[in-house]
């Protein structure tokens, strides 16, 4: 087997590693069913059966395949691939399980940081849980929710209401969807500059909108750059001048 | 020999071709190669005239030309591009005026790089740190803040910094400079993106700097240094932007602002010294013959100019490492005075600027855009709003440029214009600029009268050496707000926040 498959499965943690044997079927049978049993778990346990006879491993993979939601026009690109058919299938098999990992990861941390009790308590006042999760996302879809910090994430939710409120412009629009529109646009115009004029109001309304968004999207790959840093001055920052409020100087 | 010109005569040359707008036609000095640019007032106007009148019949400026005259001088270069510009608070200097801001091309195998158009403080330059706390939150603790911060913040002639330097470290700060602040945990992750250059000179390469300027550099990293610079506490005194300032965090009247103006100390000055030395020795060679030998350079191609640029590097990432173990002084007396952490107190960095300093920039220049070595020496870079060099967070405001007052008097927080991009390389003022030689201050001047005077405004001082106070005393320096406001209406930046000091410390 590649090592790049054997690494994938070191990462997942599979325990027949030192077994596996690329040209001997029982090997390879072992290791599919170590990935079903495991890691992807499509079918209840009776109906796993038809995975664990070597000498049908070949027809068995293509229905399992299927299964999986695999398009047929891929499995069929197994023939064709650089690697033998039943090997290239176990190699898509274990990316396969390794995505699910990762899906799984992700979903585990979002679950833990927002539903934790203690993220949940504002001015000594624990939130409603459902409360929590609708605050969450509201303040996904406005791009400023941090899973790990709901108070947070509920400090600038209330700060964008009270921005948006005390602009005058929108006070004066009133409630109708056509007032709101354009005091928004009126703010957008104030604002945000285009840096250009191309003389058609609209596509510079359109331009200043398209900046905006390049910008939430720069802004999302700093806040990112500067979490990493975040995470590896844990490992670097001497240890000095980690002391809280240490006094320093003369 | 020329008969010398009646100031009469020498104003022949001027034109007001805009308003706040001077152009000093080529021929007011020999081999002028494009025309000089000023932007003035009616009140910065007359002194910048007075002195040029008082060159002409015989007086002195200490030791240096009148400002025009070496404006005019830079012009002459090889190698310039457009115009010798200078900004509203400009006065005489070394070779170049400080307030000058000159553009060579990189293409051009002519032209120069000169250490006096960056300074002898190589990357001096400004940083300003927000807080959460409002005025009334500091009135009782403002003499503690100030003792505190004093405490924290070595000051002074000579004073030696409390961050543990070795060689080997202080050829990585020379190297990487912020990122080695980030990386031994003297910044926060944020500070970085909030600084000019993200903090660090690429170019830079310790290599070529001397172990003399090294051995200035050793016991001085994190120290504020003497002269003009200071540390403050300020607060928000007038807000005229209020999109940009809530951009940059500066949210009302009276908020608590900590300004740091320092710069590379004693290593940036020696490298400055060692290269014009070099610079003088080579001029010879490359057959370079200039109106003034303060402006010694060499070709920026050439190995002399290319040490330069490498060893300025090197000490200007040293001034960001500096500012950057200042800050985190800052951020521990503030932290220490309040009984809570930084990060409670909101410190984070508004932004850092230089103004002594020469970079690799591309304008457009004839209708394309052009690699330029752009030398701003007491200039501040401006930035108009979606240029590529700005942090994303003023992307929409334009870069905030920091212009500090002097001793007592307020500073401001402005922003980069478009017009600044086209007229000056993006470039505005600084500060407010000197308007009576150190010696002439020490001579009209009295030290306690000063003292008493910031005491009498409710202005907490603390400073290291008194009797030199004098020398930076605001009767010694034009008005700031004169300056800021020729910049705002001539249109090379855009005033958006004034700030008031509470608490001065200096050296």
């Amino acid at each position: 087997m590649k090592s790049f498959a054997l690494r994938r499965l070191k990462a997942l943690k599979c325990p027949l590693l030192d077994t596996i044997d690329i040209a001997d079927t029982s090997s390879l049978c072992n290791v599919v069913c170590w990935l079903e049993d495991v890691k992807i778990r499509r079918y209840d346990t009776a109906s796993r059966s038809f995975l664990r006879h070597p000498q049908n491993l070949f027809l068995a993979l293509n229905q399992y395949l299927k299964d999986l939601g695999v398009p047929e026009e891929e499995i069929a690109s197994f023939e064709s691939s650089r690697y033998e058919t039943l090997e290239s299938k176990i190699y898509f098999l274990i990316d396969f399980a390794v995505d699910l990992c990762f899906k799984d990861l992700i979903e585990e941390r979002k679950d833990d940081s927002l539903f934790l009790s203690t993220n949940r308590v504002v001015d000594g006042i624990e939130l409603d849980e459902d409360l929590c999760k609708e605050l969450y996302e509201v303040g996904s879809d406005l791009g400023v929710a941090d899973p790990e910090n709901l108070v947070g994430t509920l400090q600038v939710l209330v700060d964008l209401l009270r921005k948006g409120f005390q602009l005058d412009s929108l006070k004066k629009a009133g409630t109708s969807p056509q007032g709101i529109d354009d005091a928004l646009l009126k703010c957008l115009r104030d604002e945000v500059p285009s840096g250009f004029s191309t003389g058609d109001d609209s596509l510079d309304d359109t331009c200043r909108l398209f900046r905006l968004l390049y910008l939430k999207d720069l802004k999302k790959l700093q806040a990112t750059i500067n979490k990493v840093i975040f995470e590896l001055q844990t490992q670097t920052a001497n240890p000095k001048t980690d002391t809280s409020r240490a006094c320093i100087g003369r | 020999m020329k008969a010398k010109r009646t100031f009469q005569e020498e104003k022949k040359y001027f034109h007001l071709i805009r308003p706040y707008t001077y152009e000093i036609e080529t021929g007011f000095v020999e081999n002028m190669r494009v025309p000089g640019i000023f932007y003035v007032n009616g009140k910065l106007e007359e002194l910048v005239f007075s002195e040029l009148q008082n060159f002409c019949e015989g007086g002195m400026t200490g030791g240096f030309l009148p400002a025009v005259k070496q404006i005019a001088n830079v012009a002459s270069l090889p190698g310039i591009v457009k115009a010798s510009i200078a900004m509203p608070d400009v006065h005489s200097g070394y070779g170049f005026a400080i307030g000058n801001v000159a553009a060579f091309r990189m293409d051009d195998p002519e032209a120069i790089v000169s250490p006096g158009g960056v300074g002898f403080d190589i990357n001096c330059g400004v940083r300003l740190l927000r807080t959460n706390l409002l005025e009334k939150d500091i009135q009782d603790k403002k003499e503690l803040l100030a003792q505190t911060l004093f405490d924290y913040i070595p000051v002074g002639v000579g004073s030696k910094g409390v961050i543990p330097v070795g060689s080997k470290q202080l050829e990585e700060v020379l190297q990487y400079g912020m990122d080695w602040s980030l990386r031994e945990g003297y910044s926060w992750a944020e500070d970085k993106e909030h600084c000019e250059e993200y903090g660090r000179l690429l170019q830079a390469n310790p290599a070529k700097v001397s172990s003399r300027a090294r051995k200035r550099g050793f016991p001085q990293l994190g120290t504020l240094g003497a002269g003009n610079h200071y540390a403050e506490i300020q607060v928000v005194d007038e807000i005229y932007d209020t999109f940009a300032a809530k951009r940059m965090g500066l949210v009302e009247k009276g908020q608590v602002c900590i300004m740091i103006h320092s710069g590379s100390r004693g290593l940036g000055h020696q490298v400055a010294t060692d290269a014009l030395q070099l610079m003088e020795e080579a001029m010879a060679k490359d057959h370079l013959k200039l109106n003034d030998r303060q402006l010694a350079c060499a070709r920026i191609q050439s190995k002399p100019g290319q040490d330069y640029l490498e060893a300025m590097a090197a000490a200007a990432n040293y001034a960001f490492v500096n500012r950057s173990s200042m800050t985190f002084l800052t951020r521990q007396a503030f932290s220490k005075v309040f009984d809570v952490s930084a990060d409670d107190l909101d410190m984070h960095l508004v932004y850092d600027v230089s103004h002594n300093i020469a970079k690799i920039e591309e304008h457009w220049y004839d209708g394309k855009p052009v690699q330029l070595l752009v030398h701003r020496k007491g200039a501040t870079r401006a930035f108009p709003p979606y240029h590529p060099l700005i942090p994303v967070d003023y992307q929409v405001t334009g870069q905030p440029v920091l212009v500090g007052g002097t001793m007592g008097t307020c500073s401001y927080v402005l922003t980069g214009t478009e017009k600044g991009m086209e007229e000056t390389f993006g470039s505005t003022c600084h500060g407010a600029g000197r308007a009576q030689s150190r010696s002439s201050s020490r001579r009209k001047l009295d030290y306690q009268d000063i003292l008493n005077n910031l005491k009498n405004k409710g202005i907490s001082i603390r400073v290291a050496s008194p009797k030199l106070v004098t020398e930076e005393a605001p009767e010694s320096y034009k008005d700031v707000s004169e300056v800021v406001d020729t910049c705002h209406v001539a249109g090379i930046s855009k005033k958006c926040v004034k700030l008031r000091p509470v608490a001065v410390i200096k050296g």
